[in-house]
Formats: structure tokens, C-alpha cells, sequence
């Protein structure tokens, strides 16, 4: 490849294409490449769920900046990106939990977020498969589900547009300026970004992230069973307890009328077979609150792993006087919503494009409580 | 849930399945024999009482073996030394704890797309004819079969005596390519699947080689069939099938060997940004399920015979049914008696194969509007824009509705030239009551 990149992004991922795209967009020529087929990886497994969280500042800023540049790119995106604003209904199964919604509900209020409370009879109505007696719920209105593969090809396509290139490839090792492909080409650039996902650390070494499974199953075409995106309130403590297993109702109807059904989180295991324990506890999770599901049929399950870090943050930017690359990993369970809050992010920081993210939050020099850094 | 034991348990009641279940039973195994189908019999004899099947049906009736009709297996798994497999039917869920499986799941037919194939009234052969099994009256209708392979003949032949008029039997194949295999014909009459008496009952309709349907045409349903050559024929239903492709799923969840090969010249099509349309007109191979010469997979005590392991037909299934189930049954030296039986059989498979290899011309057929993923409406366009059928998965979507690809994954295979491999439970759709009370099971009481 005679041609002189601007930059190399490795990873060809939601993270790894919209930094390229980003990139790209700023003029940049970028090289993409990746050994797994253009939204691959984690991004092939996930759930394609847009959500503004607000479990942390830091997390709600990223989430929410990123959705609004989701409904920004809405109108460029084909049609096969499938994208929908479905909205999330968190799901408060008793008043402790109606009343944690309530708190969400004040704190996205002050951030402008739309959104609403349901009680016991409009949560009834507006998921009329969900068993009866829940507490209520929590509305978040402009949340959004997207096909991410093809949001990823799609992104490749506007870089190859603009000067860049893709190829598949792995890579063996890389610095800020240079990166080693498996048949020994040297590849290089201006900088070099790693969207690796969960293997980022194989190349290099102190980052810590960790793989984190989940499972999640496929369903027939059953319309209209369910209308929103569907979480359990108590998907939070799992999401972030660090236990090595834990399961949360999660529920998301397709444009097709098939449903997506999750989700697990596992650490310490390696494989990615589907294991028959994981679903059935997945299902019996989805069970407790829609009774009714149990009759649906499902046409396939699979794994994927999140990229998961002590503080649940993404790692974004790199490290000074590191001759290693610029970081965009450890996003977890949130890469695909967080991917074009992390793209500006990058691009910010390489060429000072504006941002109103405050890079800090997700440095890679940050504190991370004795995991990983110096 | 606690599962249940078994000491041998044969998934599929076709010709392999019956025939495995009879030879274990003779060396006085147990012996627990699943189908999805109301009743034995697999593909060729379903509904069929008389002649060879009747015999093999009162055989495996009287052998002692236990048989469950209506039980979808959709996963299998080896843990702890033990083949569990997980089990739907209209009772509810199980698991079965077995110390050996043979999986004789047969095979199913090939599509390949065309022009107008998806308008009502144009069905696979097999698949008309098992409608026609279930009651379907085709008495008077005109009714074109194209594709190729001998199950064109039999499948004319049924039709045409349940009173359907059969305008034409188009053949892919060069009439050239069939000169070797009617030698092999001459000295094995019976084997062409009843191939003799199939061409009495249809001495009239008219059988043309190197000839294939090149369009279905209609408005709310298919009315016309046209030819290669440009003839157009009046119809009311068009019946198509290009051969058929072994289930190897159940064999790929487990984790068996299995070869994939897109074409005779050897080359081995892996997943990679590489081959587009390779040569295929030699003859397209899809996934085989390898066994040692005594039907053993790569795993341990799962078994394998009949169609996984290759096109073969009746006689091959019945040699290596019967071979399986005396290895199951830990009776190798009976099943190394067969050998020599299984290795002519196999090789008339062969040249069946050879004689029938798919010409370039009809794995060309669809237009680029023609759509080839009939559960997510993927066009022919969208996948020949792709690099590979992981790509053309995750971008197009093809392959991920309700048949999970069993359609077509083997029609992508035959006219891209992409392995098709990657298998997830469950092999078939099933409740999510069925996946929770199964997923538990880990061991026997
Ligand atoms: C079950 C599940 C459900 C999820 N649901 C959601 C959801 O609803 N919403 C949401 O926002 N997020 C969700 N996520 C998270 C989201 O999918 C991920 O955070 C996101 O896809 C990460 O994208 P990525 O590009 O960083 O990583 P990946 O998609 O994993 O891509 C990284 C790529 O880099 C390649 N690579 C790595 N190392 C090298 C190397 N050395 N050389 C070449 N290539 C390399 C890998 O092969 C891989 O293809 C979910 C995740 C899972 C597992
Ligand atoms: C549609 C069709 C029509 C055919 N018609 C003829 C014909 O008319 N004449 C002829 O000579 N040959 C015909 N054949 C060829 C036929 O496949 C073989 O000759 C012969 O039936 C092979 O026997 P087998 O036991 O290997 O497989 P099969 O007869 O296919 O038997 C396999 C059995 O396993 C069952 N099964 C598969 N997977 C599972 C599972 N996971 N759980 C439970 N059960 C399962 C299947 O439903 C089937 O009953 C036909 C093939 C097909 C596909």
C-alpha cells in the first residue's frame, strides 16, 4: 500500500468505523482495518439499543451527545440501518424501584431529556403483555434501536469516499505511528487509533479491559408483543456490579416484529458457545415479567463480548510521551450508543475539532484504582 | 429438569435412522429412536407402507426399540462423557442423557432461485410431493419439473399418478453426462431410486436434458413456465429442486468435523474476503459430516450415517444406518463387515453426483431484483455485494429470519461459492418455554 494515511484505525466495529468516519470527515485520509468481517465483533452480537443512561455525569454526557448525533446522522443513514425511536420503558416491578424512577426521572428533567413516569395502570397500557401488578415505569421518549452492521458498512463506504481505504488484516502490534500486519507488512500513518473492542489489550498489555459475555436469543415475528425497548430498573445493579454472573430482563421489538431478548453478563469465560444454562436463565428472567413469552418461539441465540473496564467508563485518548496508540475501547455494554460521542471525542483531540465532551472523564491516564496505568 | 438416560438414542426415523436403530437392537442395546414427523419413515418412505419400506417399518416396530414420534431434537451437546440432547414435541420439553447418538438427519432440498419463484404455485419437488402426501389434489393441473437429479423422475412419477398432467421434466444436466452413469445403471437397475419402474409410469412426458426453468412468470399466482431455449408453457404449478443437502446441523452444534468443499476441483472456500463465483460448474459440495470407516464423528460417541455425509440415497443410508448401529452398539467388527458394501455404494453416489453436477448456467439465474432470502427479502444484488456469507449476514441480513439460512444458506453456497457454516442452537425454532426447562440440565438423575 503505497498510499500515506493520515490515520489507521484498527477495528472495524461500531467504535473502530465511526472514528474513521469521524476522522474522515474532518479531511483526515483513513486506513480501516480489522480482522473480522466490517461490523463484526461485538458489534455483530449487540443489541443496537440508543440509550441515554444516567448512571454516572460522565456516562450520561457521552450517551446523550452520542444520541443526538444518532438523530443528527437519522435522515443519512440507508434504510436497512433499520433505525427506530421506539423509546425505553424501564420497568419498576415495586415502589422502591417506582421511586428510584422517579429519582431518574428529576435528574434527566434538569438535563432536558424527555421523559415520563408511568404508573401501575399506563405502564399496564402501554405494555399490555407485561404481567400485571408492576409499580410502574420510567419513559425514556427519544431512546432508539439501530441495525449496527450496516450503520458500519455504510460509514466505511463515506471514508472510502473521501481518499480512505479498508483492509482486513490483523494486526500483530502497533505504536502511535505504526502498526505490523500479520504477513509482516509495516503499515504507516499520522496516528494510529485501536478500536479493538474486548481484545484491545492483546495489543497492548496495561489496558484494562476485560471480556464480558452475554447471551441473547431471536424470536419469530410476533408484532406488536412489545412496543418499546424493555429493561428491568434492576439491570443497573447488574450492569455494574462486577459479579462474575448476573442476569436483567431486556427486551427490544424489531422492525421485522421479531424480539431481541437479553441479556446476560459473564466474566471469566472465554468460549463463545452458546450455553443452554445462560438462556434458560435469560428466559426465566423475561418470564417474571411477561408471563406470556414463554409461548414464543425462538429461532436463534448466540454470545457476544462487551468490553468491560473497572469503572464502567470507556477508555477514549491517548497517553502522553506512550509511544502506543490513541485508545477508543472499553465500552462495554453501551459501545454502540457511545460510538459517535467517542468518534467526535477523537477527533477532537487529534485535530481539535470542537467537542462540548470533556475528554478527561475518559482519558486513558485516569485513575483506575489500581487496575492497569503506571 | 432432570434428564433421561438412554444408552443409545438415534436422531431421524428415515432409512439410516431405522436401519441403526434395528442393527443396535439386534445386539441387544437399548435404544430410544426420535423423529420430528408423525411417523417413521423419513423422506423417501413417508406414507409409504409397501415393498422395502414396509418391511423396515414393521423391522424397527418389532426390534424393540423405543419410538417417539413429533420429537424435534434442536440441541446436543456433549458434557461429562454423555451426548445430551434437547428435545421439543407437542408434550412439552426434555432432555436426553444418552451414552451414544447416531444422527441420521437426512437431508433436504436444494434451491436455487430464479426469476418468479416466489409467486404462489411454484413449490421443490420434494416439497409438492410431500404436500400431495397430505391431501393436496393435483388432479388435471399442468405441471412443469425442472431441476435435476433422479428425484425429478420419482417425484414426476407420483405426480403424474395422483392425476397431475406433467407438461415437461427439464433436466439440468447434458444428456453427455449421463452416458458413464447409465452404465452404472445397467449393472445396479434398482439403484436410481426405483429408477426403472419410475420411467414406465411417465413413458409419456416428454424428459429433456440440458434443459431448466429460466423464469416463473404470473400475476396473483404462476402461470407460465419459461425454458431455457425460450419455450413457454402454460402451467398451474411449477415444481423445482436442484438436488438435495445433507442436515449437518445438529452434527456442527455438537461439534463433529465437517468438510466443506464449494467445488469438485478441491478448493476449499473458507470464510474470507476472497472467492467470489468460483468455478462450480464441476459440481458444488456442501458440508459433510466426517466419520472414520465405522460411522464415528470426530466426538466421542456421537455417530453419524446417511445423508450428513454426503448425497447417497436409500441403499447408502440403509448400509450405513445399519453400520452405525452396530458401532453404537459397540459391535465394530459387524460394522467393518460392511465396508466393502458402503464403499460401492458411496461410489454409485458419486457418479450419481458427477452425472448430475450443477451446470454454471442455473446458479446464475436470478436477476439482480430476484430475491434470494425469502424470511428477510435480501435480493440477489444485496448478496453479490458482499464478500462472504458471515458479510452477507450481518449486512443484508439474509439467512437470520425464521429458517436461519436452511433455505438459503445452500442456494448462497451453490452460486457464490461461500462455506456456509455457522450453526447455533437451536437447529430448529423453539419455545422459550422449551430453551428454559432444557437449559438446567446438565446430568441424569
Ligand atoms: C449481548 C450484548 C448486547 C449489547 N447491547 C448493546 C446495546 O443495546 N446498546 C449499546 O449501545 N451497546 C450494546 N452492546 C455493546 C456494544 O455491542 C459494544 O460496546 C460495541 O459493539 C463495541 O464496538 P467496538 O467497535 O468497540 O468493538 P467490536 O465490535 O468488538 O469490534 C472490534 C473489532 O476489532 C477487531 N480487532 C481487535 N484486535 C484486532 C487486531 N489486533 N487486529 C485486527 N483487528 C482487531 C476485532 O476483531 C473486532 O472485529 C452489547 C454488547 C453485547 C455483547
Ligand atoms: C424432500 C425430499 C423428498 C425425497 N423424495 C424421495 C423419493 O421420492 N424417493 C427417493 O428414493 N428418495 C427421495 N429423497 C431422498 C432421500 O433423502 C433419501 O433417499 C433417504 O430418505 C435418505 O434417508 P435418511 O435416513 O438418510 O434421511 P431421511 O429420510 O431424510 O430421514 C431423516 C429424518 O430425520 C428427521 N430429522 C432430521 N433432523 C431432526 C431433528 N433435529 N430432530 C428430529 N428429527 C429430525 C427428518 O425429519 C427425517 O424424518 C427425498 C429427499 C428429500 C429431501
Amino acid at each position: 500500500m503505497s498510499t500515506k494515511f493520515d490515520a489507521i484505525v484498527i477495528g472495524l466495529g461500531i467504535v473502530g468505523c465511526s472514528c474513521a468516519w469521524a476522522l474522515s470527515r474532518r479531511g483526515l485520509r483513513v486506513l480501516a482495518v480489522g480482522d473480522a468481517p466490517i461490523g463484526g465483533g461485538a458489534t455483530a452480537a449487540g443489541m443496537g439499543h440508543v440509550a441515554i443512561m444516567d448512571d454516572s455525569e460522565a456516562q450520561f454526557r457521552l450517551t446523550a451527545r452520542s444520541a443526538e448525533l444518532w438523530m443528527e446522522l437519522r435522515d443519512e443513514l440507508p434504510p436497512e440501518a433499520a433505525v427506530d425511536y421506539c423509546g425505553t420503558l424501564w420497568i419498576a416491578a415495586d415502589e422502591e424501584e417506582l421511586n428510584a424512577a422517579k429519582g431518574k426521572h428529576a435528574f434527566y428533567q434538569k438535563r432536558g431529556v424527555r421523559t415520563e413516569v408511568l404508573d401501575e395502570q399506563s405502564i399496564a397500557e402501554a405494555e399490555p403483555n407485561l404481567r400485571s401488578g408492576l409499580a410502574g415505569g420510567l419513559r425514556i421518549i427519544d431512546d432508539s434501536i439501530v441495525y449496527p452492521p450496516v450503520v458500519c458498512e455504510w460509514m466505511l463506504k463515506e471514508v472510502s469516499r473521501r481518499g480512505g481505504a479498508v483492509k482486513f488484516a490483523h494486526v500483530t502490534s502497533a505504536t502511535r505511528t505504526q502498526v505490523w500486519l500479520g504477513d509482516g507488512e509495516m503499515l504507516n500513518a499520522g496516528v494510529v487509533v485501536l478500536a479493538g473492542g474486548d481484545i484491545s489489550a492483546k495489543l497492548c498489555g496495561w489496558l484494562p479491559v476485560r471480556p464480558r459475555k452475554g447471551h441473547l436469543v431471536i424470536t419469530d415475528r410476533y408484532p406488536g408483543f412489545c412496543r418499546h425497548e424493555l429493561v428491568e430498573l434492576g439491570y443497573l445493579k447488574n450492569a455494574h456490579s462486577h459479579a462474575t454472573e448476573s442476569v436483567a430482563f431486556n427486551l427490544q421489538p424489531r422492525p421485522t416484529g421479531q424480539m431481541l431478548l437479553g441479556s446476560s453478563r459473564q466474566y471469566g469465560v472465554e468460549h463463545a458457545e452458546v450455553e443452554a444454562r445462560m438462556v434458560a436463565w435469560v428466559i426465566e428472567r423475561a418470564k417474571l415479567y411477561m408471563p406470556r413469552i414463554g409461548s414464543l418461539r425462538v429461532v436463534r441465540a448466540w454470545t457476544g463480548f462487551r468490553a468491560a473496564t473497572p469503572d464502567s467508563l470507556p477508555i477514549i485518548g491517548g497517553r502522553d510521551g506512550v509511544d502506543e496508540p490513541v485508545m477508543a475501547t472499553g465500552h462495554e455494554g453501551l459501545g454502540l450508543t457511545t460510538s459517535l460521542g467517542t468518534a467526535e471525542l477523537i477527533a477532537s483531540i487529534l485535530t481539535g475539532a470542537r467537542t462540548t465532551l470533556d475528554a478527561a472523564a475518559y482519558s486513558a491516564s485516569r485513575d483506575f484504582g489500581g487496575h492497569g496505568g503506571h | 429438569m432432570r434428564a433421561e438416560r438412554a444408552q443409545i438414542a438415534v436422531v431421524g426415523a428415515g432409512p439410516a435412522g431405522i436401519a441403526a436403530a434395528v442393527a443396535a437392537r439386534s445386539c441387544g442395546a437399548q435404544v430410544l429412536l426420535l423423529d420430528d414427523n408423525p411417523d417413521v419413515g423419513g423422506q423417501v418412505w413417508r406414507r409409504v407402507q409397501s415393498g422395502a419400506a414396509g418391511g423396515w417399518r414393521e423391522r424397527v416396530k418389532q426390534s424393540g426399540a423405543e419410538i417417539r414420534s413429533g420429537v424435534t431434537v434442536f440441541d446436543a451437546a456433549r458434557i461429562g462423557g454423555r451426548v445430551l440432547l434437547r428435545c421439543e414435541s407437542a408434550a412439552g420439553a426434555r432432555v436426553i442423557d444418552a451414552e451414544r447418538v447416531v444422527l441420521a438427519t437426512g437431508a433436504r432440498e436444494l434451491f436455487l432461485p430464479f426469476p418468479g419463484w416466489t409467486l404462489p404455485g411454484v413449490f421443490g419437488v420434494g416439497g409438492l410431493q410431500a404436500l400431495v402426501k397430505n391431501g393436496l389434489d393435483v388432479r388435471g393441473k399442468r405441471i412443469v419439473v425442472g431441476g435435476s437429479g433422479p428425484l425429478l423422475l420419482a417425484v414426476a412419477a407420483y405426480l403424474s399418478e395422483r392425476g397431475a398432467k406433467i407438461e415437461l421434466i427439464a433436466e439440468q444436466a447434458e444428456k453427455s453426462r449421463m452416458l458413464g452413469f447409465a452404465g452404472a445403471m445397467v449393472r445396479q437397475p434398482g439403484k436410481i431410486w426405483q429408477g426403472a419402474k419410475l420411467r414406465a409410469s411417465i413413458i409419456d412426458v416428454e424428459y429433456r436434458f440440458g434443459a431448466w426453468i429460466a423464469e416463473a412468470r404470473g400475476d396473483d399466482r404462476v402461470r407460465q413456465a419459461v425454458m431455457n431455449d425460450g419455450r413457454v408453457i402454460e402451467v398451474d404449478a411449477i415444481a423445482c429442486g436442484y438436488g438435495l443437502v445433507g442436515n449437518t446441523q445438529l452434527a456442527q452444534v455438537v461439534g463433529a468435523d465437517v468438510v466443506h468443499q464449494a467445488s469438485a476441483k478441491g478448493k476449499d472456500s473458507r470464510d474470507g474476503k476472497s472467492q467470489k463465483r468460483t468455478d462450480l460448474s464441476t459440481g458444488v459440495s456442501y458440508g459433510r459430516v466426517v466419520v472414520d470407516d465405522v460411522m464415528r464423528t470426530s466426538v466421542e460417541g456421537v455417530l453419524c450415517a446417511g445423508e450428513p455425509l454426503g448425497i447417497g440415497g436409500v441403499e447408502t443410508s440403509l448400509v450405513e444406518g445399519t453400520m452405525a448401529g452396530y458401532t453404537a452398539a459397540s459391535r465394530d467388527d459387524l460394522a467393518r463387515g460392511l465396508i466393502p458394501r458402503r464403499r460401492r455404494e458411496r461410489a454409485f453416489a458419486e457418479a450419481l453426483e458427477r452425472a448430475f453436477a450443477l451446470r454454471e448456467d442455473v446458479l446464475c439465474l436470478a436477476r439482480p431484483e430476484t430475491i434470494v432470502c425469502r424470511c428477510e427479502d435480501v435480493t440477489m444484488a444485496r448478496i453479490a455485494a458482499c464478500d462472504h456469507w458471515r458479510g452477507a449476514k450481518l449486512l443484508t441480513r439474509c439467512g437470520m429470519g425464521p429458517c436461519q439460512g436452511r433455505v438459503c444458506g445452500a442456494a448462497v453456497e451453490a452460486m457464490m461459492g461461500w462455506a456456509v457454516r455457522d450453526v447455533r442452537p437451536p437447529v430448529f425454532p423453539v419455545s422459550m418455554n422449551a430453551l428454559a426447562a432444557t437449559g438446567g440440565a446438565t446430568e441424569a438423575e
